[in-house]
């Protein structure tokens, strides 16, 4: 059955590709091959159902493979209600899509093989997000949605309104998708394990608080934010609202699926998965109805002050996603019928998505103020867009009805629940809502259909009849579940039982004159007049002020990163490479000190005492040597001109090796001598090259920057000292000197320990020493080479 | 010994670094052959104090002799250092060549207005 | 017979580095270029690959290689070991210098390529395989010195104005960054009286608490810094990388800095004692410092390369800040962080050659129309692009995983919130070079015809790319090779004993030496000798396995438990 579950899942993400093989041969026809996949996932996953269908429920399995035992992630699946239901959502809606794309794609798209590639890549990612079982593969799965999602979006990329609504799209829910990586991560470190179906069974009908000590608490609220994060972002949920509405920048066919069947519905789908974790946690619940509620309230009102097509059917969309998370916060009040919202939402959708597309696609506008009479021209689609909008009003007669009835009665329990007070608000929020989406619906039916057109100066291109199907097929879903609601309700509740354990009430048109009935009429009523009000001013307010566009935001912290990032650039100096060496010494020497004062110094400092240096004789020609050194190195400085300043580098050079001597090395006095002869051939060529005047050069003292110097040059110097004089510490450890001496002689054949070491003992390092050399040379000689090469080239 | 010559040797440092953060190429140069030369010497000191001991060459009867790994140790990083030190020389000439200038901020100054 | 390949295969350590070396020499004397010298170049290209190879899978089989140069024994000579975690990293090196010279051939003109750069590349190639393979102090500096030298040369090989000037930095910051090495080497040489990793690691194994030891180790840790390019010590990378060709600025990209990371690596876990608290927090603040500020800078370059460069700095930080957690797990991560990103960024230079290639640009907003022509190219970018930002299932995903997981387990807020910062600031960060040079219409850019060689240098790319995809997807024998190079890093025990006792094995094969007719009787011996290795170099991948699945189930148990626990076991 794993292989069943994986056909499905997989089949579009290897298919996908091939599509773009075959796409030049097939041209237009490649729609009607890329529907075969769809069909494959929806026949594999109907048989996983089917197979795991049982006594009139289904029985939860999860299935697996190895994938990466050393993680303790497994590539593990969870079949149960949850899944199979949102699974055949996406395949199905998947099916319809590509069956739409072919005819909008059509005329308007040119490579339609990329474009169904990345249909399939998401659908597959979408199969695999909720298919998952080990919460790592969720997120694998979860991310590559975003991925998908962006190609998606930024299809048409040479737009920039289309890249900019990628852009938000894949950056707000890629951040939000390393939160959600945290609080997964979290999560699996307080279980012990990333597989979901462990956790639940290990929950069981525990609260969470009798299985966690209290400490251990404050981790698992971080878990559920940042989790309850990531499902926001991806459902666009305020504060995240921003990006859906942008996002509308895809082809509609895309719009259709990603927003109404398939990604902004993984939110939703996490927070249906996480429920039975989370639910004894305090705080769950009220997030869930505080985010959702004020969402479905923006949402509302600013689909009602949209006038671009497609953003209003966005903002009805962040305000339904509202309304199904709000409606998980009303606790065990929301889980019954939790599905029917959320098909309720699906089928409208999608289809007034098409609807949409459909229309932008035959007048080529998207602004709704200079569309209308279009039923005489589709009138199959006008009356697709009349049953889907009054479904997304709630008229009676419509899914959206029953949804919203059940939505008011359950707000209105809630309320009684907890005695009213601040509770109020939530049925407010949904009166403002509801009555701004029913007046929107009737716009959009009305305007787009039946009104008649200002100028005539639409050009209409009639679409064909096949084209207008797939959108007919949703809206009759949404009517015939608003007619007889019981008929899917039941099978609805079966997927659903499996993990909700409640029993859910019966669904029906008429419940008899109750509370919820009188206040879901009173919206309607409310709605038509607000309706009727806007109709009456024409529409004039419509327009939303900028500083309540979240995108303004976004866009400008994007640009603001971009300034802080010059900004700190130039404070950093990155530009200015004369001062890359003092940065870098500085740093240095100050965290060497850091170090050394912060750790070390109170516990170094005593070692330093006064009869371990006592012990340490000096010589009157130690002295001579020494203050030679000292004082021609400062000389170095203190010389004005050039060629003084080389002179007194060379006494040096030399000086270093008489101390050598000193130290009772004549193989490196003699080494030094030689070394130092050299470099002095060295310069003189380079003084050579150079016009007389720099050699005489003298320099200007900058005294501003030379105190900075000598502090530094200064705190280096003293680093130097008092390491040498902590490895020189005496200790205990046998240096192993000693066994070169003892065996320079037996091993190696040769009296001098230095020459033995040097091509015996660690005959390797020379040979390094040489290769050095050699390197240097070759490096050098490039320079000239080239150097010559490109004289002789401009000389041409 | 010790002491003395490891102040010496943190002279010779500071004077390196001085040089070696001036604002004109020959100095900075001069700075980097002063660095290795104090490098080197103060490798020599981990052969700790030379004062009483013979050069690591064996003769019959004497068995004070000082550590002749730091020696071998400087040996090789000699001669990698003079390796150094000739691209240096030969890279402050192109520089100079190709620039006119061996002034650094003037070099680098031109090549950002550009 | 048999003893010659029995020594072939005791020689076998340093061979990868004998051959680039001898390449090397080869080229010089072979002064011009032309189809037989690109043969040979990649033949030994090829050969080094298939030498690493088989020392990745002899590591595994006998976890430690080592050999005494010249037979001298452990502390005294030379000592060159490899574990699993040297190997690995000298897999990884050949691989990317065996596509980056096939990527040269294939863009370069033979009557234009220079008769240094070949030599010149696989003599820092040889100096980075002896940097990952050397278990020696001194030797470590020697071959560092051997890299960079001839990382100089390759950065002045150009030798026009721009790329002379931006050596210099670069050539005073090393210069610097090699004496403070090797007055390291020399310090550690003066306190501990040995130079050999074991024998420090023998000496010192008491001394967690010593704050001598706490200060060398960090001026070291300071110190190879500067090569890795911790946050202030970065300077000297973006503007040198980015004047370089694209196969040896991947080249320099992929590995230089990987190596900085590599020898601090070592200093903490096989040089010196386990536990050194205050190191790995201040590492941690900097791995901070270093992965944000970094990526901020990024997303204000204005051209490919340096956005490349800065990302290339701020992941950095992710490897640090796995060394700061230091937990066993954090440095599984870590380990295989660096595999991938040493693959990711090689190939994102590449690629970005292939579109300077196309574009004949590196700017930004000069830039434009590649996904509507080279669309596979765009394809290419967009892999490694989004493996780089550690998005899943590309291999960035599973170190990034692991690194933050140790993070947040041991509470380590602000390094996780660094890290999830840092990753979504680099997904802009690429964005913006998709946007801009891939999406963006650009009616002003002519598309020349597409240049020769094109295609194979592309076929070339998408071999790298693959390599890393499959990195990503199937990442078990990665993660489970990272998982083996971690807990031997960690066993420090292993590691001394197979360097110090060895003196008994190298009895024996003078012996062999010495004498014909004992020959069979010794290799024999060998043999079974090696079975018994077999034997029980396999119980202990059972054990490690295990050992690393309890990890992994372990609760929150305090930091100091885990890195003291994993010393013991």
């Amino acid at each position: 059955m794993i292989n069943t579950l994986l056909i499905g899942i997989l089949a579009p993400l290897v298919l996908g590709p091939t599509l773009l093989l075959i796409s030049p041969k097939l041209k237009n026809k490649l729609g009607w091959v890329a529907m075969l996949i769809p069909l494959i996932s929806i026949t594999s996953i109907v048989k996983v159902a089917l197979s795991v269908y049982s006594h009139h429920a289904i029985k939860a399995t999860t299935m697996g493979l190895e994938w990466i035992p050393n993680l303790g992630i497994d590539f593990s699946f969870l079949v149960d209600g949850v899944s199979l239901f949102f699974g055949l959502v996406v395949s199905v809606m998947g099916l319809l899509v590509v069956l739409y794309s072919k005819y909008y794609l059509h005329e308007t798209v040119q490579d339609n093989g990329r474009f169904y590639c990345y249909l399939m890549l998401f659908m597959s990612a979408m199969l695999g997000t909720v298919f998952a079982n080990n919460l790592i593969v969720l997120l694998v799965f979860w991310e590559f949605t975003g991925i998908t999602s962006f190609l998606l979006i930024g299809f048409s990329h040479e737009k920039k309104e289309s890249r900019t609504g990628a852009l938000m799209a894949f950056v707000t829910t890629g951040l939000t998708g390393l939160l959600l990586l945290a609080g997964l991560i979290l999560l699996t470190i307080l279980f012990k394990t990333s597989d979901f179906s462990q956790i639940v069974s290990l929950i069981g009908e525990n609260s969470l608080t009798t299985i966690f000590s209290p400490n251990q608490i404050p981790y698992l609220k971080a878990a559920m934010a940042l989790i309850l994060i990531g499902a926001f972002g991806k459902s666009a949920q305020f504060p995240f609202q921003y990006w859906l509405p942008n996002a509308m920048a895809a082809p509609t066919p895309v719009s259709a699926y990603l927003h109404s069947a398939a990604m902004v519905k993984l939110g939703i789908f996490l927070t249906v998965r996480m429920y039975p974790i989370f639910k004894t946690l305090s705080g769950w619940n009220e997030t869930l109805l505080w985010v959702g509620f004020i969402t479905m309230a923006i949402g509302g009102v600013f689909s009602f002050l949209s006038n671009d097509l497609k953003g209003i059917l966005a903002y009805t969309t962040v305000s339904q996603l509202g309304f199904l998370i709000g409606f998980y916060g009303l606790g065990t009040l929301g889980l019954e019928h939790d599905f029917f919202q959320i098909l309720n939402h699906v089928f409208y959708k999608g289809s007034l998505f098409m609807v949409a597309g459909i229309i932008i696609h035959s007048i080529g506008t998207k602004d709704i103020r200079k569309i209308g009479g279009l039923a005489s021209v589709m009138p199959l689609t006008a009356l697709t867009a009349t049953i889907a909008g009054l479904s997304m009003a709630g008229i009676p007669g419509t899914m959206g009805f029953i949804s919203k009835e059940i939505m008011v009665s359950k707000v209105l329990e809630l309320v009684n629940v907890n005695g009213g007070g601040v509770y109020w608000i939530f049925p407010a929020l949904l009166f403002i809502s509801a009555m701004c989406l029913i007046a929107t619906s009737l716009r959009f039916i009305y305007h787009c259909f039946y009104r008649k057109t200002q100028d005539g100066s639409l050009s209409v291109h009639k679409p064909k009849l096949v084209f207008q199907l797939p959108p007919f097929i949703l809206s009759l879903g949404a009517l015939f579940l608003g007619l007889f609601p019981e008929s899917g309700g039941h099978i609805l509740n079966q997927l659903n039982s499996g993990i909700h354990h409640v029993s859910p009430s019966h669904l029906a048109i008429f419940h008899g004159f109750n509370e919820p009935l009188l206040f879901g009429m009173s919206i309607i009523a409310t709605g038509f007049i607000l309706f009727a009000v806007a109709q009456s001013v024409n529409w004039r307010f419509t327009g939303i002020h900028k500083v309540l566009l979240f995108e303004t935001h976004f866009l400008s912290m994007l640009n603001g990163i971009k300034l802080l990032g010059k900004q700190i650039g130039s404070k950093l100096n990155v530009d200015k490479q004369q001062n890359y060496l003092a940065i870098i010494i500085s740093f240095f020497v100050i965290s060497f000190w850091y170090i050394g004062f912060s750790t070390v110094t109170s516990n170094i400092l005593p070692i330093f005492s006064l009869e371990y240096l006592e012990t340490d004789t000096l010589h009157f020609v130690h002295l001579v040597a020494g203050s030679l050194l000292a004082i021609s190195s400062i000389c170095i400085i203190a010389a004005r001109k050039t060629i003084s300043k080389f002179i007194a580098l060379s006494v040096t050079g030399f000086t270093v090796g008489f101390y050598f001597m000193l130290y009772k090395a004549p193989d490196l006095a003699l080494t030094q001598m030689l070394i130092e002869a050299a470099a002095l051939v060295l310069v003189l060529i380079l003084f050579s090259k150079m016009p007389k005047t720099l050699k005489n050069q003298t320099d200007p003292i900058d005294y501003t920057s030379s105190g900075f110097k000598l502090i530094i040059s200064i705190g280096f110097g003293a680093m130097m000292t008092s390491l040498i004089l902590i490895a020189t510490l005496p200790s205990s450890f046998k240096h192993m000197g000693k066994y070169f001496i003892d065996n320079t002689l037996s091993l190696a054949k040769g009296s001098n320990a230095v020459n033995t070491i040097l091509v015996d003992f660690r005959g390797f390092d020379t040979m390094g020493e040489i290769t050095v050399l050699v390197v240097a040379t070759l490096g050098i000689l490039g320079m000239l080479m080239n150097k010559k090469k490109s004289t002789g080239a401009s000389d041409d | 010994m010790l002491l003395f010559s490891s102040i010496i040797i943190g002279i010779m440092f500071t004077v390196a670094i001085y040089l070696i953060l001036e604002n004109r190429l020959l100095p900075v140069l001069f700075g980097f052959g002063l660095l290795t030369h104090a490098a080197n010497l103060a490798i020599l000191t981990m052969s700790k104090n030379p004062v009483g001991k013979v050069a690591p060459i064996i003769k019959d009867g004497v068995s004070n002799y000082i550590d002749p790994l730091p020696q071998a140790l400087i040996l090789t990083a000699i001669v990698i250092g003079f390796g150094v030190t000739a691209f240096l020389v030969v890279l402050i000439y192109r520089i100079y060549t190709a620039s006119g200038s061996t002034k650094i901020s003037t070099i680098f100054n031109e090549e950002t207005h550009i | 017979m048999i003893h010659i390949l029995q020594s072939l295969i005791n020689n076998i350590v340093v061979l990868p580095f004998f051959v680039a070396l001898v390449t090397a020499l080869v080229g010089i004397m072979w002064r011009l270029p032309g189809s037989g010298r690109r043969l040979f170049f990649s033949v030994s290209a090829s050969i080094q690959v298939i030498l690493a190879c088989f020392i990745i899978f002899l590591t595994h089989k006998v976890k430690i290689l080592f050999l005494p140069v010249g037979a001298w024994k452990a502390p005294f000579g030379i000592s060159i070991t490899i574990d699993i975690f040297g190997s690995l990293l000298i897999g990884i090196t050949t691989l990317l210098s065996l596509f980056a010279i096939l990527y040269l051939f294939a863009t370069l003109k033979k009557s234009k390529e220079n008769p240094l750069l070949l030599p010149l590349i696989q003599f820092m190639i040889a100096g980075i395989i002896l940097s990952f393979s050397t278990g020696d102090f001194f030797n470590l500096f020697v071959s560092f010195e051997i890299f960079l030298i001839a990382s100089y040369g390759l950065l002045t090989l150009k030798s026009d104005e721009s790329s002379i000037k931006n050596a210099f930095p670069y050539l005073g910051i090393n210069v610097i960054g090699g004496t403070l090495f090797v007055l390291g080497a020399s310090f550690v040489y003066g306190m501990y009286g040995t130079l050999n990793f074991a024998d420090i690691s023998a000496q010192t194994s008491h001394l967690a608490q010593d704050p001598k030891l706490i200060l060398i180790a960090s001026y070291l840790v300071l110190v190879f810094g500067i090569k890795a390019g911790f946050f202030p010590l970065f300077y000297w990378l973006p503007r040198s990388y980015s004047c370089l060709p694209a196969p040896v600025a991947a080249l320099f990209a992929g590995l230089l800095t990987k190596v900085g990371i590599y020898a601090i690596i070592r200093t903490l876990t096989t040089i010196f004692p386990l536990g050194l608290v205050s190191i790995y927090s201040a590492i941690g603040y900097l791995s901070i410092f270093t992965m944000v500020v970094a990526i901020i800078i990024s997303l204000s370059r204005s051209n490919i390369r340096e956005i490349l460069c800065y990302n290339l700095i701020s992941h950095i930080g992710f490897l640090m800040a796995a060394i700061a957690i230091f937990s066993p797990i954090s440095l599984t991560g870590g380990i295989f962080y660096m595999m991938h990103h040493m693959v990711v960024i090689a190939s994102l230079f590449l690629i970005s050659g292939l579109v300077i290639q196309i574009t004949k640009t590196d700017v930004l907003k000069d830039s434009g129309n590649v996904w509507k022509h080279h669309g596979f190219v765009g394809v290419l970018f967009l892999v490694q692009a989004l493996s780089l930002a550690g998005l899943p299932p590309f291999s960035g995903f599973w170190g990034k995983f692991l690194i933050l997981r140790e993070a947040i387990r041991f509470d380590q807020v602000s390094v996780a919130a660094a890290i999830i910062l840092a990753s979504i600031l680099t997904l802009l960060s690429m964005i913006r070079i998709w946007f801009h040079v891939f999406l963006k219409k650009n009616d002003g850019l002519k598309m020349g015809s597409v240049p020769k060689g094109f295609k194979r240098s592309t076929t070339v790319v998408s071999i790298l790319v693959l390599f890393s995809l499959i990195m990503g997807i199937f990442s078990n024998p990665f993660i489970s090779a990272s998982n083996k190079a971690m807990s031997l890093l960690l066993n420090k025990s292993r590691y001394e004993n197979k360097v110090l006792s060895y003196e008994q094995t190298l009895k024996m094969e003078t012996d062999s030496h010495s004498s014909h007719s004992e020959n069979d009787a010794h290799s024999k011996d060998v043999t079974k000798k090696d079975t018994n290795h077999h034997m029980e170099s396999n119980h202990d991948t059972h054990k490690e396995v295990k050992h690393s699945s309890k990890h992994f189930k372990l609760e929150s148990i305090s930091k100091k438990e885990v890195s003291n626990g994993s010393s013991v076991h």
